[in-house]
């Protein structure tokens, strides 16, 4: 008897810990090609976040975890929601090759919403990772798919 | 009428212009040369917003890339055909005036972020050059190479995948164009651990165009002709007297003599070199030389019997063949030089086996027979041996044939 309880407990335990840590937000920007730099970050519920910036190849450069806070993932929640995130179409692309671009995928309470840019701007997009960048600077991460350079012809 | 003499006017003084400076209508250029339809000109030129080291950094890693000929064969003897003539154009876009400007393509270079460079897919022979790319310093060397090859208007020839862990889906980053991707359309296998997964599409496994770690291949540059419909020899070339030559492989045997530190005797080491040139270019090849050479020198009680035997490797250029009539080449290779010597002096003997690190630095003189064979008339080699104590400088001089495969 104590034995199955003992079990009903670790099955509860499991899932418990499974459903804290679902993934409820999902970035992978940088390289659309052949080399450059790849980064990716994974927020759970729990405000667990893994990040890595990888060679193309898959080597990885650097690696960390490190959490936010609640308030700060609703905002970003909140942020997503604002700037039309979830009206947005599911890609956007120039015709340039190469070069770089993200992927948004969020979770939001069950409303999921996945975005691709590629060699192109959304000011949706740009302000929602704007948002975010703000919410990682103490964690040393900047995501960056090319926003920052812009043709000067 | 005063119309049609202004027009001529400006298309002539305009035509004058671009013959004077040098510089071409379009930032890609392809077309048949004006004096020989054998070749085929390819013209890229680009215009870097940047700085001069910009400048040459690019200038250098185009001209590395794209330094080589390809061959084109004719359509009835794949022997005989064309010839690529690549010419990679990089100014400052400073200095171009506006006119010059349309004719070249738009690079701004930007410092190195991590990120991939781009380019947009040009047009060749096209005025329409108002695309921009942005190229990273420093980047890998061939990335600025597969750019170009985009301006030419080639396509990248991989697929990608993407893992999304908040879904547990697979999503499509791009298919391989025309269908269908590797593995049975799956492409690669992005999971938790690698995220975004890249392969090269069926065929272009070594194509720089599909593989971050290929190099440029004539295939590359006929994929671009064929965008001009240039890929081929045309019959007012193949008929002529202008054809070029497709670089096949060839051997020779030179019997020879080699002069091998030997300062205080009259003669040197006689012997025979064999060798295999293949060339992966018209002009450019991969040599690998052997050759046993041996000297016996007697006296009164006196005998010394030495025996050398030569292996080598290394690259080697020939000027543009033709048919018939004189090919110069050089080479340059590395090796190893064993030195065999067994002394015998009154009834007692000796010997040593000695091996050394050489090098081969030569050229010849071939001329060619027929499509399969050359004479070579001359070939003089330097030979500097490197030994512990010392590096002692020798010399070959050889004559033979030359046999070309693939005929």
């Amino acid at each position: 008897m104590a034995k199955r309880l003992l079990f009903i407990l670790f099955f509860c335990a499991v899932i418990v810990f499974c459903a804290q840590s679902q993934a409820v937000v999902y970035i992978n920007a940088g390289s659309r090609a052949l080399t450059g730099t790849t980064q990716d970050l994974v927020i759970f519920n729990n405000g667990q976040c893994r990040y890595v910036l990888s060679e193309v190849d898959g080597t990885v450069k650097d690696s960390s975890s490190f959490s936010i806070t609640k308030q700060q993932l609703d905002s970003f929640f909140v942020k997503a929601s604002q700037v039309g995130f979830f009206n947005l179409n599911n890609k956007y692309e120039s015709n340039l090759a190469d070069g770089a671009g993200i992927y948004i995928s969020i979770d939001k309470n069950g409303q999921v919403k996945a975005v691709q840019l590629h060699n192109t701007d959304v000011s949706a997009v740009n302000e929602l990772i704007t948002w975010l960048n703000r919410i990682l600077v103490p964690h040393k991460i900047l995501i960056n798919y090319g926003q920052f350079v812009k043709i000067n012809r | 009428m005063n119309r049609f003499i202004l027009a001529f006017l400006l298309s002539s003084g305009f035509v004058l212009v671009q013959g004077c400076t040098g510089t071409r209508r379009f930032g890609t250029t392809l077309e048949r040369d004006e004096k020989n339809p054998c070749i085929i000109n390819m013209v890229v030129q680009v215009g870097i917003q940047g700085t001069d080291a910009d400048v040459e950094a690019v200038k250098a890693d185009l001209e590395s890339c794209y330094g080589r000929d390809c061959f084109i064969p004719c359509p009835g003897d794949s022997a005989k055909g064309c010839k690529t003539k690549i010419k990679i154009v990089v100014k400052k876009w400073a200095s171009l005036d506006e006119d010059e400007q349309r004719a070249f393509h738009y690079v701004q270079m930007v410092d190195n972020d991590g990120l991939p460079s781009t380019a947009y897919i040009g047009k060749p022979n096209s005025t329409d050059n108002t695309g921009s790319c942005i190229w990273r310093r420093n980047a890998n060397p061939g990335t600025y190479c597969h750019e170009v090859l985009h301006l030419c208007g080639l396509y990248d020839k991989y697929c990608a995948r993407l893992f999304d862990p908040v879904t547990g889906t697979i999503i499509t980053e791009r298919n391989c164009d025309p269908p269908p991707d590797p593995n049975s359309g799956q492409c690669c296998i992005a999971d938790r651990d690698l995220k975004r997964c890249t392969i090269p599409c069926a065929g272009h496994e070594d194509d720089i165009m599909g593989s971050g770690f290929a190099v440029l291949d004539c295939e590359n540059i006929r994929d671009v002709l064929k965008g001009a419909g240039l890929d081929n020899c045309p019959p007012e070339c193949c008929g002529s007297d202008s054809t070029f030559a497709r670089p096949t492989a060839e051997y020779y045997i030179i019997p020879g003599y080699l002069n091998f530190g030997e300062k205080n005797n009259k003669l040197g080491h006689l012997g025979i070199g064999v060798g295999y040139n293949h060339y992966i270019s018209p002009s450019i090849g991969i040599t690998i030389d052997a050759g046993i050479y041996t000297k016996t020198e007697k006296g009164e009680g006196f005998k010394e019997t030495s025996r050398l035997i030569k292996v080598t490797g290394g690259g080697s250029w020939q000027s543009a063949p033709g048919h018939r009539g004189p090919v110069f080449s050089t080479h340059v290779m590395a090796g190893i030089l064993q030195h065999w010597q067994r002394r015998l002096v009154t009834d007692v003997g000796s010997r040593s086996n000695k091996t050394f690190f050489c090098m081969d630095i030569g050229a010849a003189l071939n001329w060619r027979l027929n499509r399969s064979w050359s004479v070579r008339v001359l070939q003089a080699d330097y030979l500097p041996v490197f030994s512990e104590d010392n590096t002692t400088h020798n010399f070959r001089l050889s004559a033979g044939i030359v046999r070309h495969l693939g005929r």
